[in-house]
């Protein structure tokens, strides 16, 4: 169980967070979505303290965090309970994928070098880059980096994996492969906050949506209750405005999710 | 040719050029002595521009402009003729007797760290601060981000402003004969003196000073051509 309780963030005078609270159970995937500067992107950074929240605290199982005043300490403990994909990717420049994905292994968490390497070439294999061990990130695509990047988050085996906008730096053509690593990760039970903007993941592969605005949440529910019976007026404005363009990937998110 | 007096002569080049050479080691004593001072000390202040501490960034600024904005030969003089007075004035210390050669070795530190602060802050400066927070999200504290990201990126942004930096160096420690320091350049202004003939113990100086410039621009060339993580390096 997963609990995160009253965020609020503010930047100089503007309160970007207010009060927002969010609860999954392990395995489930919750998506975040809302217009740009609705604070679900500091929202998802706040969790991991990328951002220092004003107030609020997380629960990962059994531990309790204050997201505000944790030390050092408990910042790296949480970091390395969890994962995070970034909507730039932010691969080690100088590491090969292999060693992107060993690196929070063997320096942060003291796994030794032949297990570290094992664990992340099945992690590698996982997001389809079997052949791509020995390359730099400037030698890759957009989407096999950001596959690179949620291998280097799946091998520490975290509690929860966060997700910023993992499609929306990527070119229209590789955005499928990397929802479609997604969608697997979802399927296998991996629990996963993803902000997004791909209204087809949301609908079909989250259990759990939350629409942000101004720094609240407006309105969470099932994909369906949001997609198809918002109750709020701003949530079915949104939708619509959304829907109103071609999905960006123009790729649907092929399979509904088992229920 | 068959003058009077001989303008140049070969036979003098080739008798006066191991000479010259046999002073190579000093110059590039001052120059491997000069990179190590400056180098720490650029370090020091690199780090201290870079997370702006106050009032020692207000300090360093000042410092940095100050080494940049006046000549070598003056900031030579300076520490040569200064340093002893201070010393005198705040130790007692009477430095009157020390050899110049090692004035020298501390005017080009002070040179260098100034050059390579800058050069050091701006490699720095250059590593995106996403690399960072990927450090940070994988779980690595501040100092394992450094030393496993942070620096090996840096360094591939460092190398090529250092050739630059190194061979003007180099050329620069060619001031210190003024000094009377039996560098390669003192040492040919020494044979000019003893024989009369000048020009070929300093055409030999510039031969030296050539061939060895020219293989470190090579060498850096090289070294900026390597393909790094990946990526070929300009510049």
């Amino acid at each position: 169980m997963i609990e995160i309780q009253h965020v609020s963030k503010s930047f100089g005078g503007n309160q970007v967070l207010k009060d927002v609270s969010l609860s999954l159970e392990h395995g489930q995937v919750v998506a975040i979505l809302g217009p740009s500067g609705s604070g679900k992107t500091t929202f998802l950074r706040s969790l991991n303290f990328l951002e220092r929240a004003d107030s609020g605290t997380l629960r990962l199982g059994d531990d309790v965090y204050d997201l505000h005043s944790a030390n050092k300490k408990q910042v790296l403990e949480v970091r390395r309970k969890t994962g995070f994909v970034f909507q730039h990717y932010n691969l080690f420049a100088n590491m090969t994928a292999l060693g992107n994905v060993m690196e929070g292994l063997v320096t942060a968490r003291k796994v030794p070098k032949k297990e570290a390497e094992r664990i992340a070439k099945e992690a590698l294999d996982k997001v389809g880059l079997s052949d791509r061990y020995d390359y730099y990130p400037a030698q890759l695509s957009g989407g096999q980096q950001q596959r690179v990047s949620i291998a280097r988050a799946i091998a520490t085996n975290p509690e929860v994996i966060l997700f910023d906008e993992p499609t929306s730096a990527l070119d229209p053509e590789l955005i499928g492969e990397v929802l479609a690593v997604m969608q697997d990760l979802a399927q296998s039970g991996t629990t996963m906050i993803v902000v997004t903007h791909e209204m087809g993941f949301a609908r079909n592969v989250a259990d759990k949506v939350l629409f942000m605005e101004g720094g609240v949440v407006v309105e969470e529910g099932t994909p369906d209750r949001i997609f198809n019976h918002a109750r709020q007026e701003r949530t079915r404005e949104f939708l619509q405005r959304v829907s109103g363009v071609p999905a960006a990937s123009g790729i649907p998110v092929a399979t509904a999710k088992a229920a | 040719m068959g003058g009077e007096v001989q303008l140049f002569s070969f036979d003098r080049l080739e008798n006066v050029f191991p000479k010259v050479l046999g002073a190579l080691p000093v110059t590039l004593l001052i120059v491997v002595t000069a990179l190590a001072i400056g180098g720490l000390l650029g370090l020091f202040i690199a780090f201290v521009r870079v997370h702006h501490i106050p009032v020692l960034d207000q300090l360093a600024v000042v410092y940095i402009s100050f080494v940049r904005s006046t000549p070598e030969i003056v900031q030579l003089f300076i520490v040569y003729y200064g340093v002893p007075l201070i010393a005198q004035a705040l130790t007692g210390v009477d430095l009157s007797a020390v050899e110049a050669l090692y004035f020298v070795l501390i005017a080009f530190g002070i040179n260098q760290s100034a050059y390579l602060a800058e050069l050091f802050r701006g490699g720095f400066e250059a590593v995106p601060a996403g690399q960072y927070e990927a450090g940070d999200a994988v779980g690595l504290t501040r100092f394992q981000t450094f030393r496993r990201v942070i620096v090996p990126q840096a360094v591939q942004l460092i190398i090529p402003g250092l050739g630059i930096t190194i061979i003007a160096l180099f050329r620069n420690t060619s001031i210190a004969a003024t000094l009377g320091v039996a560098d390669m350049m003192g040492k040919a202004g020494l044979i000019g003196a003893a024989t009369y003939h000048y020009l070929e113990p300093y055409v030999a100086a510039t031969v030296i000073f050539l061939v060895i410039s020219i293989a470190l621009e090579l060498l850096f060339r090289q070294l900026n051509k390597r393909v790094v993580f990946g990526r070929r390096q300009t510049a």
